[in-house]
């Protein structure tokens, strides 16, 4: 009897591991971090940070130009007076890029 | 016996993966980002709650945000609310009547005016203001940038007094006694907001979050791993990359800089930090950050010292308890307090 319950012991034990190295897996095989950008609260878009591309983003008052090149993404040019984004750099997933003026927020989520 | 360990051993599986992916979903950290208050960034990151609560204190957020915005705007008034702005236009009028909680910041600004030795004054409207339109005016056309003329600053100089300001706390009223006074209260409302804020979160229950409201931050509790919340200090002189990283644990961090807010003539720079003796910007230094358990005395303590001589403000820091700071002066020199450097941990 001693065994049988080793044996089932182990089992759901087993299964409940194999069950969440299947959830670990999805996570690690996912799409990568996405740039997220949004204008005045509201999601414009969303793009992947390893696909290298140009994005202009258009507001009411403005435009911001996104670079996505090499895994960053940053601001190369910007039609508010500051350019505050601009000297912001690239964004990572503790800093966000944002313009005041043109209401422009990108962020960068983990998969 | 057989089928009852087959349904057991199911039910077990079950609950074991329905109960860990909850606690992943649990220990999640939601953010947020609010562009429309006290014309700049706000972000918040919660975190140990659900999606459910986060959205609730994200609400909370919002309408304190709000609240104080509106509250504290020298700019624009709101329909049915007495804010600073009232208070101004019935400068040498009459009195106003205003909410408890601005009579209790009023009186906050009054005493720190004594506790700067007058370097952060809230009755410098209307020096600020001069400061203002010049400085807006550059912005909309920077060929036509411009200083105002020192005669004039020296002239709106005559109405700054401190004691223009008369608050009524029974009647909890406030009288500015002369005309040509005005508040200005950029210097402390961003770091009083917060705080109040902040305490507001924590008594709703919210315990594990980071604020940061125009760079006045403030962290309670602890994020992911029981690790600590860690803010970093932008390089003044080149702001894609950092000066350091600070571990926080129920700290506020503020920091005040003269790199963001300015207009240029003739190639020199002239921010927004205007030093009351001198009725100018000054140089010095490219920021100041303070630690401070509050949030609203760190926002003063890092205006005040941005303008005071080094020796001075030092002695300012060392006597404020649990105060630190760290200068960074135009020569890119970093200059600390005492146990600054033992928040730093990169």
């Amino acid at each position: 009897m001693k065994k049988k319950d080793i044996f089932l012991l182990l089992s759901v034990i087993g299964a409940a591991v194999i069950i969440l190295s299947v959830f670990a897996i999805f996570r690690v095989f996912g799409d990568g971090d996405t740039v997220t950008v949004s204008i005045d609260g509201e999601i414009l878009t969303e793009l992947p940070l390893n696909e290298d591309t140009e994005y202009r983003i258009e507001s009411d008052s403005g435009y911001n130009l996104l670079v996505i090149k090499d895994g960053k993404a940053y601001i190369s040019e910007a039609s508010c007076p500051d350019k505050i984004c601009v000297k912001t750099g690239a964004a990572d997933e503790i800093t966000s890029i944002v313009c005041l003026p043109n209401k422009v927020v990108v962020s960068i989520e983990k998969d | 016996m057989k089928k009852q360990r087959i349904l057991g051993i199911i039910s077990l599986i079950c609950c074991i993966c329905a109960v860990l992916p909850s606690c992943a979903v649990l220990k999640k950290r939601y953010s947020e980002t609010y562009l429309d208050y006290f014309d700049t960034v706000t972000s918040f990151t919660v975190y140990g709650v659900t999606e459910k609560k986060s959205d609730a204190a994200n609400k909370l957020l919002k309408d304190e945000l709000e609240k104080y915005h509106r509250l504290f705007d020298i700019y624009n008034t709101y329909n049915g609310i007495a804010n600073i702005k009232t208070i101004n236009d019935n400068a040498g009028i009459s009195p106003v009547a205003v909410d408890k909680e601005l009579i209790e910041f009023l009186e906050y600004s009054v005493y720190v005016y004594g506790f700067t030795s007058g370097y952060v004054n809230i009755a410098m409207g209307s020096v600020l203001s001069i400061w203002h339109s010049f400085r807006e005016k550059a912005v909309n056309e920077p060929e036509n940038a411009e200083l105002p003329n020192i005669a004039d600053l020296r002239k709106a100089d005559l109405h700054t007094d401190i004691n223009n300001i008369v608050i009524n706390k029974e009647k909890s009223e406030v009288y500015i006694k002369d005309v040509k006074t005005s508040i200005d209260v950029g210097a402390v409302a961003k770091g009083y907001a917060a705080q109040r804020i902040a305490d507001k979160l924590t008594d709703e229950g919210y315990g594990n979050f980071v604020l940061s409201l125009g760079g006045n931050i403030v962290t309670r509790g602890k994020k992911e791993n029981r690790a600590s919340w860690q803010a970093a200090i932008e390089d003044p002189t080149d702001t894609s990359k950092t000066l350091c990283s600070l571990s926080l644990t129920d700290k506020a961090l503020v920091t005040s800089g003269s790199y963001q807010r300015y207009y240029t003539v003739n190639g020199e720079r002239y921010h927004h930090i205007i030093n009351p003796r001198t009725l100018m910007p000054e140089n010095e230094y490219l920021s100041v950050s303070v630690i401070c358990e509050d949030s609203a005395l760190a926002d003063v303590l890092s205006t005040a010292l941005f303008n005071m001589p080094i020796e001075d403000g030092a002695k300012l820091v060392s006597e404020t308890d649990g105060a630190e700071a760290m200068w960074v002066s135009t020569s890119g020199e970093k200059i600390y307090s005492e146990k600054f450097e033992s928040y730093i941990v990169s």
